[in-house]
């Protein structure tokens, strides 16, 4: 009978040990943010911050003024213009933007447009004010549809949420060139 | 009696090993979180060997952003030089009624906004405890965003790496001033 226990004690050990270890993140899924879905208003609340999208726009070139002077930029893709409203939660905080497109690629903010006024890249979020920033990527047409804005807190992600907005149901008109102002 | 031994020790190693692991995870935490908040009674406060003292508090609005403002925070710092090395770095941040943290900005574009805000019209740069000499006080000239309605209860928090979990926490009273815009 003992011997039986004993060995009941040594399976029920290695079940649990085992159990563990199939249930061990690995060292990426540690280091990624909690994903959290945006409601169908399109208001998303992460850990930090708060987030609405507005609109989407898309464009073939995109024009805006810096010191006094004109500034334009063009694509053989198509820049994809997020219009956001973002306030922090508890902390003053940056926000970074990735989306996710159709085909699972990740497409960063483009850095040829990160001086553009609203720019997300340059702000800076406070608790009790809302901003209104822009996201702008430089991606393929068919990356559009199928694929979701993705926001989230600069910095360190451990145990962080990440704010994964709803598809386009269809892609917004382009427009040949788009004008940013302050 | 000797199983019971077993299990002791057992739970001691146990034990020994969490604490031994937690203990850096511990300390690095508490570096970066003020739990020891000292309240000074006036505008002067004494944290691990410095002097803090705050000299202007001043509001700008601007009338067409009624709800924003940016606050200009003076404060001295004054003590020996190896307190002051041993705070390592500076964090002044403020605190609202709710809990909110601001964070100073860092951005140079808004920098000189100081200049116009403050009574000499002088920029005397972010708080730095490298800075402060044996003979004498010196001046730091912090810059905030957040919400005029939070203007009616503000306190300054300031500690450095190697006060925290401590802090010290002066109550804060600016006087707002209302600019037009162009």
């Amino acid at each position: 009978m003992s011997h039986l226990a004993n060995l009941m004690a040594v399976a029920l050990g290695g079940a649990m040990l085992g159990a563990m270890m199939n249930t061990l993140p690995g060292y990426d899924s540690s280091f990624q943010p909690f994903a959290v879905d945006a409601g169908e208003n399109g208001v998303g609340q992460g850990r930090l911050f708060t987030a609405e999208l507005i609109g989407l726009r898309s464009a073939g070139a995109i024009s805006y003024e810096r010191y006094g002077k004109n500034v334009v930029r063009d694509t053989s893709a198509t820049f994809l213009v997020a219009e956001l409203a973002i306030s922090a939660r508890e902390e003053s905080r940056q926000i970074e933007a990735v989306w996710l497109g159709a085909t699972g690629r990740q497409y960063n903010q483009s850095t040829r447009l990160e001086n553009v006024p609203r720019g997300l890249s340059q702000a800076r979020f406070e608790p009790r004010l809302t901003d209104r920033p822009l996201a702008i990527f430089e991606l393929p047409d068919d990356e559009i549809v199928g694929g979701r804005l993705v926001l989230m807190a600069r910095g360190s992600m451990r145990m962080d949420s990440a704010v994964h907005f709803a598809s386009p149901a269809s892609a917004p008109e382009r427009q040949a060139m788009l004008r940013l102002g302050p | 009696m000797r199983q019971v031994l077993w299990l002791g020790a057992t739970l001691i190693l146990f034990a020994a090993t969490l604490g031994l692991t937690a203990w850096p995870d511990y300390r690095d935490l508490a570096h970066q979180r003020e739990w020891n908040v000292m309240r000074a009674d006036a505008a002067e406060g004494e944290l691990a060997g410095l002097r803090v003292g705050v000299r202007e508090v001043h509001a700008a609005v601007v009338d067409s952003r009624p709800d924003r403002a940016l606050l200009h925070v003076r404060f001295d710092l004054q003590g020996s030089p190896v307190a002051a090395k041993a705070w390592v770095d500076c964090r002044a941040s403020l605190r609202g009624e709710g809990g909110e943290t601001w964070l100073p900005l860092y951005d140079y574009s808004i920098r000189s906004a100081i200049k116009i805000l403050a009574p000499d019209g002088k920029d005397n740069g972010d708080c730095n405890p490298g800075a402060v000499p044996e003979t004498g006080p010196v001046t730091f000239d912090q810059l905030y965003r957040l919400p005029v309605s939070a203007l009616g209860d503000l306190t300054l928090h300031i500690s450095g790496y190697g006060t925290r979990p401590a802090a010290l926490a002066l109550e804060i009273k600016p006087t707002v001033r209302t600019f037009k815009s162009e």
